[in-house]
This record gives structure tokens, sequence and C-alpha cells, in this order.
């Protein structure tokens, strides 16, 4: 599409947007707080910059961003510039952009340590504009850990992200497992396997080849036997990497490798599109995701059947059940200091947390939100139940998302390493250790 | 070039002597008088000069001896992108050597050396055989060169789905039955870096063999005509005089492999293989990297800067006094 092109469709999108807006406004709101989403005590003007890895790369999610431009536009009189953002190198984006103090008004954020909190000294504190949000939010004290830092927040928390595992109805029947009693400890989950292996079926769809998988197998498993005190103690680095509490949980991932659980090719599968896929193929019976954006049950139940897909949490690995369940913010919207729109951006964060943003965003995209107003309108089971799971508690940040970034990416690297026998789990874990505590000193 | 700056030769005096006053150097002229401006060292001649090079001293100055100059400064420093940074002295290079991840890029880095020979001396065959006239001569030219306008990311990105698990690669070698060989090729730590050496070579060699091509079409063809005439066969010319009169030439190529080796593999690893699997292909540039954008550590990334830089002056020195002295 041509830029001329583009800007006369946006024109259209923004004009018929408005028109919509203004009906909408003449007839009663279903929803009160979007109304309050936009102060009304400042004048907003000019445009703001967005960037967005999602933006371009998710369809449903790029129409609903869309449509939310233009209404935000409509309101308030702000224009809103969408840049798509490439998601594998948008740190090295953020950080150019905070090294130039020029860029973009708005930034998506990936919450905790590689995301807002490697950024904190170049965003603008949001703790008194988050006074107003925060009590339509959900699990606001389990995701703020995520987006604060000395008690300071940087950042608000649109949508709701968790690591879940989905199964595949059909394929636990084929190996004699009762599709409606999925696995809830350890020891289930590996007898669940090894059932499926010896049906000839792969018990984990996977793609582990950057290593993200690394990281949500061990939020899950640590949260299936630490405390919140203890994930809290792990992050301040009080718990060191080599700590025999995180051996542990390692200790159980690398069980379920040696079993031969895992699809055999994932250390050379891509995890998006490749890994997620082979789970959408039925080609894994069991498969480790998220509850939002991606990787979630708004690509597997078109794939395999909104009723053929069945969700469970962590498994308790030192109990019935897990210590908690980990949740984070799908997104953290933040707020640069160097925008020269400071009022217009914060405007727009408020904005895409209202629940009226989320509702358009749970409609078009099948996002989850955390907007305690969102009607869940015709949710699938899967979507139902994680939502009743998340409801009840406890649940809590996932542990990797506090651990330091840099000890983060160096563990998504060593552990497919000791995964595949290269190193052993204890030269990783001093190796990891090492360079916690300088990343701790440092900070 | 002026007649004063030209270097004297025979036949000189008796032009000088022909030429009229005003043409004629200081010092020689008949009346005593000063040449005109425009025959003068420096003045105007050389005001335009500098001109000319000024643009291009400005580019030098303002992306290549300033950023140097920076991360001199910034490897003394910690510095995370927002507040000032932090004089820290030596820590970042004392950090360096305890730096397992460094270490081990490092040694990448001096392992892709060990395949230098070939690397040098394999264009020169090759040039040889191209020089010779070889059947064919000028495809082969054409096909060694072709890599070496190819963007090493485009290479990575190909080689990438070429050797996947179910990429071409593989299912070429089942076709054929030799499906025991489909491998994983890329997760193999030996295996990945052996594959990272030879497409950087095979990308690059075509540039040596043009290089070495365009000094064997210097070379006087008397002296291998004489030592053909002396009984010499093909292959004593070629080993005791044509391979000594190339050194030069091999000096130059030697030279620039060594900056490749160490300054040159990073666009290929980064679309290749990220540095993995595990750190088997990590070498420092891509350490760089990491620590500058994905660790957000800039000071410590400007110190592997410098021991790059270091390094690199070093081996290209110790090579060049190495190959002269083997000449002298």
């Amino acid at each position: 599409m041509t830029r001329r092109s583009g800007r006369s469709l946006s024109t259209g999108v923004v004009a018929i947007a408005a028109t919509a807006s203004l009906l909408a406004a003449c007839s009663s709101s279903s929803t009160g707080s979007s109304s309050s989403a936009i102060p009304t005590d400042t004048k907003l003007s000019g445009s703001i910059t967005v960037w967005d890895t999602n933006y371009n790369s998710f369809e449903g999610y790029t129409t609903a961003a869309k449509k939310l431009d233009a209404e935000f536009t409509a309101k308030t009189g702000v224009t809103v510039v969408h840049p798509a953002q490439p998601f594998a190198d948008y740190d090295k984006l953020l950080t150019a952009a905070f090294a130039a103090k020029s860029g973009p008004d708005v930034m998506m954020m990936v919450p905790g340590s590689q995301g807002v909190l490697r950024y904190t000294k170049g965003l603008v504190d949001l703790t008194n504009d988050v006074k107003d949000v925060r009590p339509s939010l959900k699990y606001w004290e389990a995701t703020s850990p995520s987006l604060s830092a000395d008690g300071n927040v940087y950042g608000i928390p649109v949508g709701t992200q968790a690591d879940v595992f989905y199964y595949n109805k059909k394929l636990f029947t084929q190996a004699g497992l009762n599709p409606d009693k999925p696995p809830t400890t350890f020891d289930e989950l590996m007898s669940h396997a090894a059932a499926l292996k010896k049906a000839g079926i792969t018990p984990f769809a996977s793609g582990n080849k950057e290593g993200y998988e690394n990281q949500w197998w061990f939020s899950t498993l640590w949260a299936g036997s630490q405390s919140v005190d203890d994930t809290i103690s792990l992050a301040k680095g009080t718990i060191p990497m080599n700590d025999p509490k995180v051996k542990a949980a390692f200790t159980k991932y690398q069980q379920i490798q040696d079993a031969g659980y895992f699809a055999s090719n994932r250390f050379s599968t891509p995890l998006f599109p490749d890994g997620v896929g082979s789970f959408s193929k039925g080609k894994g019976a069991m498969f480790l995701g998220l509850s939002d954006v991606a990787a979630h049950w708004g690509v597997f139940n078109p794939a395999l059947g909104a009723d053929n897909v069945g969700v469970f949490q962590a498994p308790g690995v030192t109990a019935a059940t897990p210590q908690y369940y980990p949740v984070t913010a799908t997104y953290v919207w933040s707020v640069p200091t160097y925008t020269p729109n400071k009022a217009g951006a914060l405007a727009y964060v408020k904005f895409l947390a209202s629940a009226s943003s989320q509702q358009t965003q749970y409609d078009v995209a099948k996002s989850f939100p955390n907007n305690k107003d969102v009607t869940l309108t015709a949710a699938p089971a899967n979507l139902t139940q994680m939502a009743a799971s998340y409801q009840a508690g406890p649940t809590y940040q996932s542990a990797h998302q506090l651990i330091p970034g840099v000890v983060l990416s160096q563990l998504t690297t060593v552990i497919n390493q000791v995964l595949q026998g290269r190193q052993s789990l204890d030269d990783a874990l001093k190796g990891l250790q090492a360079t916690n505590e300088k990343a701790h000193q440092n900070s | 070039m002026t007649a004063s700056a030209r270097p004297a030769g025979r036949g000189d005096t008796e032009q000088a002597q022909s030429l009229p006053d005003d043409l004629r150097p200081a010092g020689e002229r008949t009346d005593g008088s000063s040449p005109p401006r425009r025959f003068r060292r420096g003045g105007s001649g050389r005001m335009i000069a500098v001109l000319f090079v000024l643009p291009v001293l400005v580019l030098l100055l303002a992306f290549r001896v300033w950023p140097l100059f920076s991360a001199f400064k910034l490897s003394f420093t910690y510095w995370d992108g927002f507040s000032d940074p932090v004089f820290v002295g030596l820590r970042n290079f004392r950090d360096l050597l305890t730096d397992t991840t460094f270490r081990q890029a490092l040694f990448n880095n001096i392992k892709l050396l060990i395949v230098l020979p070939v690397w040098v001396l394999f264009p020169l065959f090759i040039a040889q055989a191209i020089h010779n006239r070889i059947p064919g001569w000028r495809i082969f030219r054409l096909a060694f060169f072709l890599p070496a306008v190819v963007s090493p990311v485009v290479l990575g990105v190909y080689y990438g789905l070429m050797l996947r698990v179910d990429g071409p690669v593989n299912n070429a070698l089942s076709a054929i039955g030799l499906s025991s060989w489909a491998t994983d090729w890329l997760n193999q730590p030996t295996l990945a870096f052996a594959i990272v050496t030879l497409i950087l070579m095979w990308s690059t060699f075509g540039v040596g063999v043009l290089i070495y091509l365009a000094g064997l079409s210097n070379l006087d063809p008397d002296i291998v005509e004489a030592a053909t005439v002396d009984g010499a066969s093909s292959l004593q010319v070629q080993r005791h005089i044509v391979f000594w009169l190339m050194i030069p030439v091999v000096r130059f190529w030697t030279v620039i492999i060594l900056i490749i080796s160490f300054t040159g593999v990073f666009p290929l690893v980064f679309s290749l293989t990220r540095g993995g699997p595990g750190f088997s292909t990590y070498v420092v540039e891509f350490d760089l990297y990491q620590e500058a954008f994905s660790n957000g550590n800039p000071g410590y990334a400007s110190a592997i800067g410098i021991v790059l830089l270091v390094l690199v002056g070093g081996a290209v020195g110790l090579a060049s006094w190495m190959l002269r002295s083997r000449v002298d």
C-alpha cells in the first residue's frame, strides 16, 4: 500500500470512527469507565507516535488497534501514528530511542526485567496517573512487581498473560486418558505424557530453538513448588540462581526432556510459528502456551475446535496444587520522559486500559482483558476456565520476568545446552549466578 | 604535477635551460624573479587540495575518529544508556578477563584462523588456474566472484532455510538414499561452527581470486620465460618464482582475511545462528552487540570494542611483519 493511499484509508477510518463515536456518545454507554479514561482537565492536541510489536504481525490485533486509534483521535483530536516494529529487535530500537532521546511517545513494553523494568530511568513515573485506572484492573497485586521499581509505577498493564497448558482432548482420548481430567500434579503430568508416548503421540508439542520455552517452563515448575515470598527473594537475588530451589525446578524440566516427551526436533524449531503451529496441527498432545495474543486459545480453538482444546494450570510439584498461578500483564504501556506530548501519550495509555478499549480488543482480537468491566461475550470454555482460575487465585508474577534481563537472556541459551547434555546443570546455574551477582551489583 | 614537484630525471637540465623564465623554478630564473603562484608549493594550490579532501576528512572524523574516541572514553565507564556514564577505571577490562562468554567468543574468532592457510592460498591456486586460461575460465571467474557481491545477511537467511531439519539439503540427501546423513546441521556445535567458517570462506574467496588475478597480470613475463628457458618445470616456476613474486599480494590478502575474521563475521552469525547453539558460534563482535543492545551495557561493550581493535591491529601487524621478514 502506498503512503498516500494508506493516509487516505486512515483518514476514511478516522472519519467513520468519528461518526460512530458521535453516535455512540448520543446513546447510553454500557461502560462508564471509557469516558473517564481520557482526562478532561487537559486540552489535548498534536500527534503521538506509538511503538508496538504486534501491529501488523497479528491480524485481529491490528484491526482492533486501528479501530482504537481512530476512536482516540476522534475523541481527543490527537493524531496517532502507529508504525509496526519487529519483535526480535525491539529492545535494540528502544535502547537507541532512549539514547537519542527521540522516538515514540508511547511504548509497548513486555512486563518485567527484559521490558519495562530495564528502561525505568527513561520512563515517566506513572504512580499518580495510574491511581484512577488501578481500581478497574484485575490482578494488580500480582502483576505490579513487573512494572514497578522502588515503589514507582512505570507503565499501565493491559491484558492478562499467563503460562498455561493447553491439551488436545482427542489425542488424550486416543491414548486412553480421560479428556476431562487433565493432570494437576507433576507426577500426573509425567504419567499422562508416558501414556501418550506409549500410544505413539508426542506428549508435548514444542519449538525451543530460541530457548523461550525454558523461561515458561521454569516459571511454571517454580510456581508448582515455591511460594510468592521465594519468588520475591529470587527477584531480589537473595535466592541465588544456583540455589537448590532453582535447581529443583530445572531438574524436573530435564526429567521431561530426558524421558523423550518433547518433540524430537524442538531445538531446531522456532517457537513462532513452527512450535506453536505443531500443536495447532495436532502434532502434540500438550503445549505450554500463553493466555493472550499468541500461542493461545484464540489460535488453538479455531485450528483444533474450541471443544477439543482443554486447558490446565501449572501442576503442583511438591503439593497437589501449585503455590500460585503465574500471571502477568500482556503488555505494559509506558511513556518516555523525552516525549514532547506527555499529555497526549498519557491519555492514550489510559485509553488503552479502559473497559471500552479492552472490550474492543477482546471482541476483535480475542485478547484476554484485565479490566474488571469487560464482558467476556460468548467466551469459549477454556477461556472461562482460565478466567475463573485466576479470579480464584492465588496469582503472582511469572518468576522468569523478575530475574535480571541479562540472566534471563543467558538462561535461554544455557538451559538448551543442559537439556541436550552439553553442559551440566550445576555448571549452567553457577554461570547464571555469576551473571546474576554482577547484574544486581550494577543495579 | 607541477615542474617543481616532479622528481628530477634525465633531460631535465636541458629542458630547464630551454624553458622561458616564467616557467622556470625560483633560483633558475635569469631575472631572479619568483615563479607564478600556481607553481609554488603550498599557497592556493594546497588550499584547493585541502578543500577537496575536507568533506571526506569531516566524514572520517565524525563517523570513525570521534566514535573511536568516544568508545575509548566509554570503555572506562559504567553506563546504562540513561544516566551520565560513571568512571570505573579498568573494571570493564578486568571483568573481560573472567567473562566466560567473551572468552568463548574470542576463542571462536581465533579458531577461525585455523583455516587461514587455506583461506589465503586457495584463491591463489584458483587465480593461477584462471590466469593460465583453463577451459571455461571466464565462467569460473564470474562464479567465484558472485558470492562476494551477495550480502552476508542474505547468505545467512538462505543457508538457515537450506539447512533446516526439514530443509532442502536434508530432503535432497533423503531423496538420493543418504537419509542417514541428514542431520540437524545448525544445532550441533562443531558442525555449526564449521558451516559458518565454510560459508565465510566461500563468500570471500572470490575477492581473493580477483586480487590475486590482478597481481598475476602485473608479473613480468620475462622472468617466468627466463626460468622456463633455464629448464624449470611449470610446477617449479609456480613454486619458486611466481609464489615469491606474489608475496606482497599474499600479504595484502592475509591482512584482509585477518580483519574479516575478527570484524566481518557478525552479519553472517547474526542471520544464521545468532551465536548458537549455545555459544558455539559466538564471536567477539556478536558479544559486543549483545552487551550493548540486549544487555544494556554500552560501557562494557565499548571495552570489548577496544580490545577487538587492539587484537585486530596486533594480528595485522604481526602478520605483516612475519610476511615481510620472510620476503626479505
